[in-house]
């Protein structure tokens, strides 16, 4: 569910595929978050925040199958970012 | 070397032999890590200027990898090309970039050590997490530290320079990183060694494309070698010895003489079929487990893939391959084998064989654990992607479907539903599929081989799996040293468990073939032949060996030696029994002129 906050939009959402956060996720999901030049885009799992535009980031989260992570947006096209993210996340990254 | 100079001993390495083939020759040690690149501090009006030259190294390393990627995408395919992307996005990526202008503009530091200092920093830390996933990328991520820290230092990458040679070299490295691999210099580089790797690694599947001999996962022996040094690598017994001694020279000499002879003979071979002296015609296929050596298969005189082993794609990037990416690979092994039938093994993982996706829990027993087609109908969406997969691909040559560890026709029914659903699909989307494709299952656990008549009722074929039949049936695990003297083929449990299969497959009208490596041994092979096998599908290299014994025997002599070794009681007997046949018959066919003898 997508809410809005002060600064922009937020989504809570669960690694639906069997690998998680490996490298290829990883990399469809920073170029997605990249396409927002004017767009701050975070993601946060368990209290841990990195840059969701950098690959080293994202991969350090390790996010496992199930695992919970907070998507944060703010600025300039902060909604659509974060519909586009969850919709990725959401269908697996197209794996199962 | 004076001869009274004391030489030192030769030292011999064993590695896992991944590509085949002998070469004596001069090493090169391969090191890219070593490169200088200064690393220093700079004045305060340097601070622009160093933050210019990281953006133009970082650019210049990124048209690098995207032409190396281009020419991957041109040499094999997409799949392979996409190994570059995680590199490319490093280059771009604020957490590397930004931080190491930081650093140039907060600590003056030059660019190649605000870089590399960055890198590093992401390399401990991946290497601390204890993953062993994270840990293995970072061979990867130093690759893009020095190819940028090169450009900085205004040198050509090594990777581009380095891995060509004016004469005929063994190249030895820790590891090789797909940039290097797609750069070497395929006329000069007569073989690869490597500390580590594993049978699908860069090198191995490289090597095998070149058809140069590759030994990986050797283990730390590169320290304080030399490049220059003499050097036999032997891929077929994966080892390398540095500087040999003549007698070692001589014998690598003679084995090479030997299998070029094989070769030479093989060609003659290829084009005859596998046809007993009275007229019983075998079939002979290859077992593959990468598309790669299918050029090698046909060079063999294949008549199929026997076992097309699916595994490679979920194991290469440990991640479920999706519907399009297995249907590509599919789609290609059948249309250049056709229209020789490719046996299409659906996932065999378990055992000793993981996907991280597919088994979390850890199992006591994996042997006996969720393995092969128990996983598969565990995951039935997985399953149905490869089926669906295999299906598509039906329809652009000969496809046949095999299931893997089937041990009741329960299984059998429950994996055929499924198809038949995957199938009902296809028709509704009017996606083209061979509507006659042959459904097959492996007979690899002793409670199939025994119910082999009722499971012959279900399918269109067997294919003996003999590595495991035997593992299950005599208990015997291959790899514990301590009972690996147990493994018997000849054991006449084993001998009884194959004959009760093909017995009940003829009756049941099905063919029957076998795949493991029986098949590639020439006295069981005899037997095999006189119990009425159909197929024999073996490592390619095998076949024309196995070829050879078929022409040179008749089938009533093989079908009498069953009888004979049928009472025989102990393994050493029956082999014993088996060894003298075939030596006789050999004498028999050399007598009368035969015109293939023995090499």
């Amino acid at each position: 569910m997508m809410e809005q906050t002060q600064t922009g939009h937020r989504a809570t959402v669960t690694i639906p595929n069997s690998l998680g956060l490996h490298l290829r996720p990883a990399s469809q999901l920073v170029k997605i978050a990249s396409k927002y030049e004017k767009c701050d885009v975070f993601l946060t799992k368990d209290g841990q925040s990195i840059n969701a535009k950098s690959i080293m980031g994202v991969i350090m989260l390790a996010a496992e199958q199930g695992s919970e992570l907070i998507l944060e947006a703010n600025g300039e096209g902060s909604e659509e970012a974060i519909r586009e993210l969850v919709a990725l996340i959401e269908s697996g990254f197209g794996e199962t | 070397m004076t001869p009274t100079a004391p030489k030192p001993a030769s030292r011999t390495y064993q590695g896992i032999a991944v590509s085949p083939g002998i070469y004596i020759g001069k090493i090169h040690v391969y090191d890219p890590v070593q490169t200088v690149v200064p690393h220093h501090l700079v004045s305060a009006r340097a601070i622009e200027n160093e933050k210019k030259h990281l953006r133009e190294a970082l650019a210049k390393a990124k048209e690098e990898l995207q032409r190396l990627r281009e020419r991957v995408r041109d040499t094999l395919d997409e799949a392979h090309a996409s190994i570059f992307d995680p590199q490319l996005m490093i280059l771009e990526d604020p957490a590397v970039v930004d931080s190491a202008v930081e650093r140039i503009e907060k600590n003056q530091e030059n660019a190649s050590r605000a870089f590399m200092t960055i890198i590093r920093q992401f390399v401990d830390k991946f290497s601390s997490v204890g993953d062993p996933y994270l840990a293995s990328r970072n061979s990867d991520i130093l690759d893009v530290g020095n190819r940028v820290c090169q450009h900085l230092a205004q040198v050509q990458p090594e990777s581009s320079s380095a891995l060509q040679f004016d004469s005929e070299v063994i190249v030895l490295a820790r590891d090789l990183s797909p940039s290097d691999t797609a750069q070497m210099d395929q006329l000069h580089v007569k073989g690869f060694a490597t500390e580590l790797g594993g049978p699908t690694s860069h090198t191995a599947i490289l090597a095998k494309a070149l058809e140069i001999p590759a030994v990986v996962g050797l283990g730390p022996f590169l320290a304080g070698l030399k490049t220059g040094t003499q050097t036999i690598i032997d891929g077929y017994e994966g080892t390398i010895t540095i500087d040999p001694s003549p007698r070692e020279i001589a014998r690598a000499r003679q084995r090479r003489k030997k299998h070029l002879v094989h070769e030479r003979y093989l060609q003659k071979l290829k084009h005859l079929p596998a046809e007993t002296i009275d007229g019983y015609r075998v079939d002979l296929a290859a077992n593959v487990e990468l598309p790669i050596e299918i050029p090698h298969v046909l060079a063999h005189g294949a008549e199929g893939i026997g076992l097309f082993r699916t595994e490679f794609q979920y194991l290469e990037n440990d991640r479920l391959p999706g519907e399009e990416e297995l249907f590509e690979v599919y789609r290609k092994v059948v249309e250049v084998m056709d229209p020789h039938p490719v046996i299409f093994r659906t996932i065999d993982l378990g055992g000793d064989k993981f996907l991280g996706a597919l088994q979390t829990g850890r199992e006591l027993n994996p042997f006996l654990g969720l393995r092969a087609i128990r996983l598969c109908l565990a995951h039935p969406e997985v399953f149905r992607t490869q089926l669906r997969a295999i299906l598509r691909a039906s329809a652009h040559g000969s496809a046949r479907i095999m299931f893997p560890m089937i041990s009741n026709v329960a299984e059998v029914r429950q994996a055929r539903e499924m198809l038949d659903e995957v199938a009902a699909d296809l028709r509704r989307e009017r996606i083209p599929f061979d509507e006659e494709i042959q459904i097959g299952v492996m007979i690899e656990i002793p409670s199939a081989a025994i119910t082999a008549d009722q499971l012959a009722r279900e399918v269109d074929f067997f294919s003996i799996g003999t590595n495991d039949l035997i593992q299950y049936t005599l208990a015997v695990d291959r790899g514990n040293e301590q009972v690996a003297h147990l493994y018997e083929p000849f054991h006449p449990a084993i001998l009884r468990l194959i004959r009760n299969t093909i017995d009940a497959a003829q009756r049941e009208g099905i063919w029957v073939g076998l795949c493991g490596e029986m098949s590639a041994n020439p006295l069981c092979a005899l037997l095999l032949l006189g119990m009425g096998i159909d197929e024999l599908s073996m490592g390619a290299l095998a076949i024309p060996e196995i070829k050879r014994l078929i022409r040179q025997v008749e089938l009533t002599d093989a079908r009498r030696l069953v009888e004979e070794v049928y009472s025989l009681r102990t393994a050493e007997e029956i082999r014993e029994h088996v060894l003298q046949a075939y030596r006789g018959l050999q004498r028999k066919r050399a007598r009368a002129g035969g015109m293939l003898r023995a090499i």
